[in-house]
């Protein structure tokens, strides 16, 4: 099963999430959120288990970021509920919670140094100074800003910033920590780096973290699981490879990397579990993997393929059967371990396969305005029924 | 910084003139002149007092009226029990006024940054509103709400709570009360600026590091407004230390305050000079609070992000 994955198998259960016996830390039910007219949260349910990754990934005004609220206690839940370790945190405020938050801003106090910023939450739990000047600069090790403790946040970069508001959210030892954006104000050369960082922090802290993003990359990259949302909905929740394999929707499959989609009616199936298609783009017919779901024939669906999963060939092939259509190379991306080609079909409709450079490929006959031959892999193809 | 640099240098030293030659005009002229009287001798002539100095009488003349000045009336406002009196009153009604002032203006100024943006202009110019009516006739449509026969005292005593009227008009409290009144707008207005400034999540993120909103006020929101809260302290406490209307009209004759002694002493007793050097002991008293925000905005300025 390639939705297992590897990530933290010396320490955690692989995937508490398939095992039904496995006890959630957090439980939404049904939890809403409304804004007037506006429902930003509608109808969500989801669990979450302890030590594990989950990203909410949306596009912005999807509601993720109203959902992270909710779990924080800065929003209400307007129907539902939201449980931790089982006791519902309707009636709690912010500052009740266990949870702890790393926003979008980072908000650190402008006029308290960073020792202090790091130690605001454990002085708030009366601790003795020692104690909490101990705990800092373990804090500091760890997000790797030694050196820092007495500038003010003005006198600091972005990373660094952010790792002060990483290493605040993360001092009071929280069960879950909401991360806002996390990279959001991050160069894009940086945010790889920490990215990893971030997972590794996670891992040695075995706090649960979920962190809200609307950069797929990012969720993927981080992600034990991915929570898709879209129009305050939870559309999808699963592995990214769950996520980028088997996607429920059009929007989803678009949301979520590269994809070509058809418009496809369902014909029959094969015996040796393909569906068959009819396709208008492609003539010659097109075969699929078998969704999950029921499919009856003359239904109309999508078919979803992923630039990676074509192959362009040079020239026209002469029996162009099922799964393969001509068309004219429109323009090349060269992105150094891929190429991508955006190919015109007969039709008129734009399609994007991509190949990998690996030095054997010496691409010939894949020139600009080039006559090829697209041929889709059938166990790839996915049926998209929403 | 740059475009300032290179425009030409007569253009930027026109633009530091005009507020030098305004402030020498209408502040340390006049000032000068204040000075002047303070060492001045009262006298029964137009003007009332010596010596009057003519820069065209010759330096004979002129030197004579130098050492005609004299320190005798900064001596009596030391040594007269009344004027100290009247100054530490003063000091004393303004700052209860100002500690009032802060106390209301806060909640004031935190209720409305939360409103909702297209309510803020409509908040703010409910504060303002007041203006649109006469400063005198305000605080004297307090006499009739405070006095004996009053609103006040006519609804305590329907209400069946008292017997006789309570006597609020002529009392310190009336006076406290006015002073309020008069100069919330002074204070709420800075204290909105400041505050509405805050970034949100700076609250937020008290209150998920574990403050009830209390200590989120007290540890975040004061003292990041604290440069709003200080300069509304001070726009309310300087006229308040001199007001006069609202002491004539609601404190009674016995009531004690530095801007109604000086007053008195100007237009009733026509002693110029010792008002003169009533004026220039007030400023005395007003100049270190002034300097010392000085210093502080100096010093947030330059640590500034």
């Amino acid at each position: 099963m390639d939705s297992e994955r590897q990530f933290g198998a010396d320490r955690r259960p692989l995937a508490p999430w398939a095992d039904p016996a496995a006890r959630p830390l957090i439980s939404i039910r049904n939890a809403e959120r409304r804004f007037g007219a506006v429902t930003a949260v509608d109808g969500v349910s989801l669990d979450l288990f302890s030590g594990e990754m989950f990203c909410l990934l949306g596009p912005s005004g999807c509601g993720k970021t109203t959902l992270l609220r909710m779990l924080a206690g800065f929003e209400p839940v307007d129907a539902g509920s939201i449980l931790l370790d089982g006791v519902d945190q309707g009636g709690l405020a912010p500052h009740q919670r266990q949870t702890n938050m790393m926003f979008q801003s980072y908000a650190l106090f402008p006029h308290l140094t960073v020792a202090a910023n790091i130690g605001f939450g454990l002085k708030q739990q009366g601790l003795a100074r020692a104690v909490i000047r101990a705990r800092v600069a373990e804090l500091m090790a760890l997000v790797q800003i030694d050196g820092l403790a007495e500038r003010k946040p003005h006198q600091l970069s972005g990373g660094q910033k952010q790792r002060v508001a990483l290493a605040r959210a993360l001092a009071r030892q929280p069960k879950v920590l909401l991360l806002d954006e996390p990279m959001a104000a991050l160069d894009a050369r940086i945010r790889a780096e920490t990215q990893r960082e971030l997972k590794q922090i996670q891992h040695r802290t075995g706090a649960t973290f979920v962190v809200v993003t609307h950069d797929q990359s990012e969720a993927m990259a981080m992600a034990d699981r991915i929570g898709v949302m879209q129009g305050g909905r939870l559309v999808q929740v699963g592995t990214p490879a769950d996520i980028y394999e088997r996607p429920v929707s059009r929007a989803v499959a678009r949301f979520v990397g590269n994809i070509n989609l058809f418009e496809a009616v369902v014909q029959g199936e094969t015996a040796d579990g393909l569906v068959v298609l009819a396709c208008p783009a492609i003539p010659g017919g097109l075969s699929a993997a078998r969704p999950f779901g029921q499919l009856a024939p003359g239904q109309p669906v999508a078919v979803a393929v992923r630039p990676e999963r074509m192959e362009v060939l040079p020239g026209r092939l002469a029996q162009a059967g099922p799964n393969m259509v001509h068309g004219v190379i429109g323009a090349i991306s060269y992105l150094g371990e891929l190429t991508v080609y955006s190919v015109a079909l007969a039709g008129g409709l734009p399609l994007s396969a991509s190949a990998v450079n690996d030095g054997r490929r010496a691409v010939q006959g894949l020139g600009l305005n080039a006559e090829v031959t697209v041929r889709i892999d059938p166990g790839s193809a996915m049926v998209l029924t929403a | 910084m740059t475009r300032a640099a290179r425009s030409p240098g007569w253009s930027r030293a026109w633009i530091a003139a005009v507020p030098a030659l305004w402030l020498a005009a209408l502040f340390l002229a006049p000032f000068a002149i204040v000075a002047k009287l303070s060492l001045s001798s009262p006298a029964t002539a137009q003007p009332p007092y010596t010596p009057v100095f003519d820069l065209f009488a010759g330096l004979e003349r002129l030197t004579a009226d130098l050492s005609a000045l004299t320190l005798a009336n900064f001596t009596t406002v030391f040594t007269d029990v009344l004027y100290v009196d009247a100054l530490l009153s003063s000091l004393r009604l303004a700052g209860v006024a100002t500690l009032v002032l802060l106390l209301i203006g806060y909640p004031a100024a935190m209720a409305l940054s939360r409103l909702p943006e297209r309510w803020k202009p409509f908040g703010l110019a409910l504060v303002i509103l007041p203006f649109w009516t006469s400063f005198l006739i305000r605080i004297y449509a307090w006499i009739g709400i405070l006095r004996p026969e009053g609103y006040v005292n006519g609804v305590l005593r329907w209400l069946g709570l008292i017997d006789e009227p309570i006597l609020f008009l002529n009392t310190d409290f009336a006076i406290v009360l006015g002073l309020v009144y008069a100069y919330l707008p002074f204070m709420v207005l800075p204290l909105f600026a400041a505050v509405d400034r805050l970034d949100p999540s700076l609250a937020e993120a008290a209150a998920d590091l574990g403050c009830p909103p209390w200590k989120t006020f007290w540890l975040v929101t004061l003292p990041l407004s604290l440069p709003g809260a200080a300069a509304g302290a001070l726009l309310v406490f300087i006229p308040s230390l001199g007001e006069i209307i609202v002491p004539d009209l609601l404190g009674g004759s016995d009531t004690l305050m530095i801007g109604r002694t000086l007053w008195s002493e100007f237009f009733s007793n026509r002693d110029w000079p010792l008002a003169s050097a009533l004026a220039i002991l007030l400023l005395m008293v007003l100049l270190p609070p002034i300097i010392l925000w000085r210093r502080l905005e100096a010093r947030r300025w330059s640590t500034a992000p």
